[in-house]
């Protein structure tokens, strides 16, 4: 086809502008770190007595192990049930029940985190309260996450399963094999790449997550000894301080939004890694 | 007995359960909203301004907010990302410079955590281009979020246009930009129709991002220069900072809700009519 | 409240479940296993060739036909071939022998299909005493992504045999007798996806055999294969007739002429297959009764 040079450089442009978009991303969030690093160093970051900026403290350990545990506990859940539901959808329900579960995950994964949150707040936290206050704590972030992340680890589950050749599952009809058998033997090992992939990607999404662990959590700076006590996640950290932190404040801030953008970097890493790995 | 049967029967069991019980959370979820939200609802709520801090009164001013900054937000990723997919799949050599930094460019976009756009939002429109708490801040940090999934989902339909007509254009000789714009855009409508669809569900769940840059100001925005509320904003000022907010917070919950049903409708309406070519 | 409701739908489930299981299954309503043995041995399954009566067999798939009203008997320890061009529904009768057509929701079966004289339709013969009765070898070859081994000793040991040693030797008898025993005894947990199509499709019918079923189901097993692979294959079917009774579908009529019994061919008439003639191979070769046969024979149509 004949070129059209306007047109190209428009399209090019377009493609510049997205790439200019990740690059100010980037270095605005190293600016704006830097002057802490440069002044404080980031040993204070692990080795400060508690998090307390105000007062010049900047110890972010118990929030990030907030983050990692919130995390952690809403994938080690959302994950395996995701992918049993995933199987119930594939290889267990009738057609009809398939179809309406299929459309009811694919609203669920539309809700809106602060819709979750709410939820979490007002049925949740009391609930929690009543076996061990104060409610809001790890257990209830775990779940509402979990929760969130649920309906598209079910949807990525549900179609690594389609990619298993049809023809092993026909083969293992044709031998009355029992289904838990087909599944757990021959669809699962080839449906597990695409479905950790997703998982690693979902859970790049819960530890990025704001509102809803914001909601439930407690936001109380603490290395949380049970699941029942607060903890307060880095998101959350930064949504709750950001409004009035000023100088040193800010840009401890700033720092831990860095850290939160090199792990979820991590993670996205680590996915296509693994995709390159089954590539070949 | 059986092994494996007995395994089968145990799964089975096991199965269903956790089938049946998740069900049951959305259902509680919604049956929640309903009982605390539907005394709140009426055609007055959707159509008056919010009073005492929102416990009485309605959502209109936020509703408006919500729709112009969706409005500012589309009117950024529609052109900018329709084109930027256009350059994938058209233009732009795979392999070459350009082609592996877009392609990883787009990847981080994705993985972004929502707070940090937050900030960017904040410092770079906000501060930086001296926009302020408005709507167009939020819009446009809104739109750098929407960008990398509405660019894939364009790319996804774009591909999906049938290699029968861009043969037929290079056999004819038409131009580039002809055949783009006259064949296949028209052909990859629907698909981009639903891309579009679903990029706005996003951006309406969104919440973190509008904080920081659009604000929390819940009466009618002068402009788009204006700070506005939006209505993730609202559930979460009226659920966490208003005594006695969770009412209409419920109530808000359901029209976004509600809302953003209809949008996965209608996206599955339009993905519907592409993806059988 | 919430959790009552979850409970009662459990249990309601429960029960539903438990029912349909123990309908369809009849292998807990009888011990099934001769524990001692510890074979596969079950007191309803075949213990020889049987005969197989088709009668009146109509099938379609979302209300198209795909054969209609077929009867045809394969006698036991014989091969019957099934011929015909494309489309006639020679797979769809084929796979409603042992109901693997039930697959497509859509599917509609009617008619009589007996093992002697079980009707294996009827809702009264379960579906898995059906499939160790009578076998099925595929067109594609399509051995399970797992090792050698395991394609053969993971079937068995999910119908029950709990011995590791009985599987073992279960696995040597069927790769004997399918030539593969030597050829693949010291790999044999190499992956099965690594062996030529023709090896694969003999560990393919292998694995079958390890079910010891009295019936095996062929369709076009050669048709993806080498001459060589196709002959090794063609002479196992010589030799497992003696023991069970065969039906084959080929789109090869020199193979049906070499190997078959009996031959029944098919044909299609307004967009669904019926079955012309089903006769003696020599009959149908030489003496062929319908001009359709005549000519498919001698290569005119089809």
């Amino acid at each position: 086809m004949r070129k059209s040079k306007s047109l190209h450089l428009i399209l090019r442009s377009a493609g510049w502008c997205c790439i200019t978009i990740v690059v100010l991303i980037g270095i605005f969030i190293l600016l704006k770190s830097y002057p802490f690093i440069q002044q404080m160093g980031i040993s204070v970051l692990w080795q400060d007595d508690r998090w307390a900026p105000t007062q010049g403290l900047f110890n972010l350990v118990p929030i990030f192990v907030g983050s990692i545990l919130v995390t952690m506990g809403a994938v080690l859940v959302a994950g395996p049930i995701g992918v049993l539901l995933a199987i119930f959808g594939q290889f267990y329900a009738p057609v009809w029940v398939a179809k309406i579960y299929r459309g009811l995950i694919e609203l669920l994964a539309g809700i809106p985190s602060v819709v979750y949150g709410f939820w979490g707040l007002i049925v949740l936290v009391p609930i929690i309260n009543n076996i061990a206050p104060p409610g809001a704590s790890l257990l209830a972030g775990v779940i509402v996450l979990a929760v969130m992340i649920l309906p598209i680890v079910v949807l990525a589950a549900d179609s690594a399963f389609e990619q298993v050749p049809e023809k092993w599952m026909v083969a293992a009809d044709a031998l009355a094999l029992q289904t838990w058998s087909k599944v757990y033997v021959i669809a699962l090992p080839h449906a597990m790449p695409a479905i950790v992939s997703g998982v690693i990607m979902q859970s790049a999404r819960a530890l990025g997550e704001t509102m809803a662990v914001l909601m439930v959590t407690g936001n109380i700076v603490q290395i949380p000894l049970s699941i029942f006590e607060p903890v307060r996640t880095l998101t959350a950290n930064i949504a709750l301080e950001m409004a009035y932190a000023t100088d040193m404040h800010s840009h401890a801030l700033f720092v831990s939004a860095l850290i939160l953008f090199m792990l979820t970097f991590l993670l996205v890493y680590l996915k296509n890694k693994l995709a390159g790995l089954r590539h070949e | 007995m059986n092994n494996a049967k007995l395994t089968e029967q145990l799964m089975c069991l096991i199965l269903w359960c956790i089938a049946l019980f998740v069900v049951v959370v959305p259902i509680a979820m919604l049956y929640e909203l309903l009982t605390q939200g539907l005394s709140h609802l009426s055609w007055a709520f959707l159509f008056s301004e919010p009073l005492n801090s929102g416990r009485n009164g309605g959502i209109a001013p936020i509703l408006l907010s919500t729709a112009l900054i969706l409005m500012t937000c589309l009117s950024v990723v529609i052109p900018i990302g329709l084109s930027c997919a256009l350059y994938i799949t058209e233009v732009c050599d795979r392999n070459s410079f350009i082609g592996k930094w877009l392609s990883h460019s787009l990847d981080i976009l994705g993985g972004v955590p929502s707070i940090v756009f937050g900030l960017f939002g904040y410092v770079f429109f906000a501060q930086i281009l001296s926009l302020g708490f408005s709507i167009l801040t939020g819009g446009l940090t809104l739109a750098c979020m929407a960008l990398p999934l509405f660019i894939r989902l364009c790319e996804q339909a774009l591909r999906n246009s049938p290699v029968s007509y861009r043969q037929a254009a290079q056999a004819l000789n038409l131009s580039h930009s002809g055949y783009i714009l006259h064949i296949l855009l028209p052909s990859a409508s629907s698909g981009i129709a639903a891309a579009t669809i679903i990029a706005t569900g996003r951006a309406l769940a969104e919440t973190a991002v509008l904080i920081f840059t659009a604000g929390y100001a819940s009466r009618y925005p002068a402009s788009i220069m204006d700070s506005g509320r939006a209505l993730s904003v609202h559930i979460y000022d009226l659920a966490m900072n208003v005594a006695g907010g969770t009412k209409p917070a419920a109530a808000t919950a359901l029209v976004l809700v509600t809302l953003l049903i209809i949008i996965n409708i209608s996206a599955r309406y339009f993905s519907k009519r592409w993806l059988p070519r | 409240m919430v959790i009552t409701m979850t409970i009662a739908m459990v249990v309601h489930h429960m029960i539903k479940n438990h029912k349909i299981k123990v309908a369809k299954n009849d292998s807990l309503l009888q011990p099934s296993y001769l524990q001692q043995n510890d074979t596969l041995t079950d007191k309803n399954k075949l213990m020889h060739a049987p005969a197989v009566n088709i009668e009146n067999l109509f099938v379609s798939y979302d209300k198209k036909d795909a054969i209609k009203n077929a009867s045809l008997t394969a006698n036991p320890n014989e091969i019957l071939a099934l011929v015909g061009p494309s489309g006639c529904g020679k797979t769809s009768l084929l796979s409603s022998i042992n109901r693997m057509s039930e697959s497509n929701k859509n599917c509609q079966l009617s008619g009589i299909i007996k093992l002697n004289d079980d009707n294996v339709l009827s809702d009264d013969y379960p579906v898995e005493l059906l499939r160790k009765n009578v076998g099925m070898v595929f067109q594609q070859p399509n051995p399970f992504p797992l090792s050698i081994r395991d394609n053969i000793c993971f079937p068995i040991k999910d119908h029950g045999m709990t011995s590791a040693k009985h599987r073992e030797d279960k696995m040597r008898e069927v790769l004997k007798r399918t030539g593969l025993w030597d050829e693949l005894k010291d790999r044999l947990d190499q992956s099965a996806l690594r062996l030529s199509g023709g090896q694969q499709q003999r560990l393919c019918i292998a694995r079958a055999l390890a079910l010891e079923p009295k019936v095996l189901l062929l369709d076009e097993p050669c048709s993806a294969l080498d001459p060589i692979s196709t002959q090794l294959i063609e002479s196992l079917l010589l030799e497992l007739k003696k023991s069970m009774t065969l039906i084959m579908v080929t789109h090869n009529l020199a193979q049906a002429k070499r190997i078959a019994d009996q031959v029944a061919v098919c044909w299609v008439n307004e967009g669904s297959g019926y079955i012309v003639e089903c006769d003696r191979s020599e009959k149908i070769f030489d003496q062929p009764q319908s001009p359709i046969t005549l000519s498919y024979c001698m290569g005119h149509a089809g």
